[in-house]
């Protein structure tokens, strides 16, 4: 296993276990995990126990799904867990480059493809695992106090987003090839995160989009969605991820130049 | 008092302080055993101690220094 | 043999390197000499394809072929010395086998044994240089690009790393330094680099000769003496040290010159001008 894109794989695996991300980012994506499930649920008692509540004023609250709670905690992991995510990626490539120590790993003959490969494999692997125990997480906490999710329903919504999660990742990985640290962090950020935003706010006029995804990861499982909009949402998010992962590589070959040597 | 000391569901929320102070703990330890973070190492172990879950994770990505 | 042809590289308006030329015979040690900002780092990240040349050519061998170690050497922090030399060993196209073998020989020849285990990120400057010298070596390239390689370290380790330099056999070495006193010890050519510009190259014997050559020099205990044995014939007078070119005289003729004065004389003797006295000459 002396192939280019093991070796560089290895180094960035060392890095995720030896610098803790592998630690603190799923103990992250678990408290955002539980956390929604819990709040939800003692609603009630947290108001009555901080606020002054008139005595006579009705503190009625719908009765949640478990889906629906799942769905909360997909929104908190979109809100803050998110961010970590696109952060940690857009810095990648083009850290490395500033700080220099790629320098005497581009002398070498190595083909621009494997070093986008690790980037995204150990990005994946470790954003997965994370995602993975907090939706876990999630669900133990959700079945606990709101009533049972199936492991069909859980594995289509872990899916789901996963698909959502590539797209992130690429995109980010993207800006990182391209641009100085700075500004793919900014870029990454705005595109990304600004597309939840505008999703949030005028997503009720389209239906087909990476952004999509995130809500249709329960909806899929609430009937709440078409298949066919969810079909066509992960094909172009597939599709836009190839095209991101085939030009970072191009992009990254053209800023070789620009590292600290 | 006791009374909603007693109604507080701690089975469920032990987890949610625990994995708090998880992330406490390595981030502490990580400071004091890097030889040089960006920035004052106390600015650090204030933020650790004082901004729940955030200020961590903002020591992991910001303070940590890679070179 | 390496070959650099018209080499040229701009940034925006700024000319780093203009039409760079020269040849590095086989197995042959160059000094590539010049004060900060001559742009020999820029010329040596152009012949490790770091960066593109605006224009010009150059020969040279393929990357696994070459090795480079920048003026300041960064690493992966959170791995260890061996882990990042076995990492470069086989990025460089060993087999894990040969990889193995490799680091352990280089940790060695830059004395790094006892630290080969610990994270690169506690180490010094000098170790980091160390490593940095290691990770150039590993793949046994046939040409070795060097930015300074001494300059970070204290006298031992200079010396050390000139004797690792000098013991290397079967490799062309291109090292770009401002330590001239060190360069003189190993280096079978220079090439004089002022303003991105080849001022002056060729081997050390021929750059010295057309410097001055070999002169005669006496040097007295007080200036006085000095002066008054200057003005007796052509000479030089460099405070109590009078310079005389060999070609004018003999060592013969001079002690049967200098013998009268016997007790003002300090020290009598040849002198060869230092790469140093050449390199202020270069820079006029």
């Amino acid at each position: 296993m002396n192939q280019p894109v093991w070796l560089l794989m290895q180094k960035e695996y060392r890095e995720i276990w030896r610098s803790y991300r592998l630690i603190w980012l799923p103990l992250v994506f678990i408290l955002l995990g539980i956390m929604d499930p819990l709040t939800t649920y003692y609603m009630k008692d947290i108001l009555q126990a901080v606020g002054n509540i008139p005595e006579g004023m009705a503190l009625t609250f719908p009765k949640l799904s478990p889906l629906e709670v799942l769905s909360a905690t997909i929104s908190q992991f979109q809100t803050i867990g998110i961010v970590i995510v696109i952060v940690l990626t857009a810095m990648m490539i083009s850290k490395e480059r500033e700080q220099g120590a790629v320098a005497l790993l581009y002398i070498r003959p190595i083909p621009v493809a494997s070093f986008i490969w690790s980037k995204l494999c150990s990005m994946l692997t470790l954003v997965l695992i994370s995602v993975c125990v907090g939706m876990l997480a999630s669900t133990y906490y959700i079945t606990l106090l709101y009533g049972a999710i199936t492991i069909r329903e859980l594995s289509i919504a872990f899916s789901l987003y996963s698909i959502w999660l590539l797209f992130v990742i690429s995109f980010a990985l993207l800006c990182s090839a391209w641009c100085k640290n700075a500004l793919s962090i900014a870029l990454s950020v705005l595109v990304l995160y600004g597309g939840i935003i505008v999703d949030a706010i005028l997503g009720q006029y389209w239906t087909i989009s990476p952004w999509k995804l995130p809500h249709y990861a329960v909806g899929v499982s609430m009937h709440s969605v078409e298949l066919q909009d969810v079909w066509l949402s992960i094909i172009s998010s597939v599709m836009s991820s190839v095209i991101f992962i085939v030009v970072a590589m191009i992009a990254m070959k053209h800023k070789k130049d620009t590292v600290t040597i | 008092m006791e009374e909603v000391w007693q109604s507080i569901p701690w089975k469920l929320i032990l987890p949610l302080i625990v994995i708090q102070l998880l992330l406490m703990g390595i981030a502490l330890i990580d400071i004091k055993r890097s030889h040089e973070v960006n920035g004052p190492k106390l600015v650090w172990v204030l933020i650790v101690l004082f901004i729940s879950m955030l200020g961590p994770v903002l020591y992991f990505i910001l303070g940590r220094r890679q070179s | 043999m390496i070959k650099v042809e018209n080499l040229t590289k701009h940034y925006g308006h700024h000319i780093a390197v203009q039409n760079v030329s020269f040849t590095l015979e086989k197995n042959t040690k160059t000094a590539l000499i010049g004060p900060n900002g001559a742009g020999k780092t820029t010329i040596l990240s152009m012949l490790t394809q770091l960066t593109t040349a605006t224009s010009g050519r150059c020969w040279l061998p393929p990357p696994k072929e070459i090795g480079f170690l920048p003026q300041y050497p960064k690493f992966y922090s959170w791995l260890n010395a061996e882990e990042y030399l076995m990492m470069v060993a086989q990025l460089s196209g060993l087999t894990k086998k040969q990889a193995i073998l490799a680091s352990a020989k280089v940790i060695e020849v830059v004395d790094l044994i006892k630290d080969s285990k610990r994270k690169i990120e506690g180490y010094s400057g000098g170790m980091k240089q160390r490593l940095g010298i290691a990770q150039a070596l590993i793949h046994q390239p046939t040409l070795l690009l060097l930015d300074e390689p001494v300059s970070a370290l204290d006298p031992i380790g200079r010396r050390d790393v000139m004797n690792i330099i000098h013991n290397l056999q079967d490799t062309t070495v291109l090292y770009a330094t401002h330590i001239l006193h060190d360069a003189e010890q190993v280096t079978d050519n220079v090439l004089f680099i002022q303003d991105g510009q080849i001022k002056e190259q060729g081997s050390l014997q021929e750059v010295k000769q057309k410097y001055g050559g070999k002169q005669l020099e006496v040097v007295f205990y007080t200036v006085q003496d000095a002066m008054q044995f200057a003005a007796q014939m052509p000479s030089k007078v460099e405070g109590e040290r009078v310079l005389l070119s060999a070609t004018r005289y003999t060592m013969h003729q001079l002690l049967a010159i200098a013998a009268p004065h016997s007790e003002k004389i300090k020290r009598l003797g040849w002198k060869e001008p230092s790469l140093e006295d050449i390199f202020l000459e270069v820079g006029k």
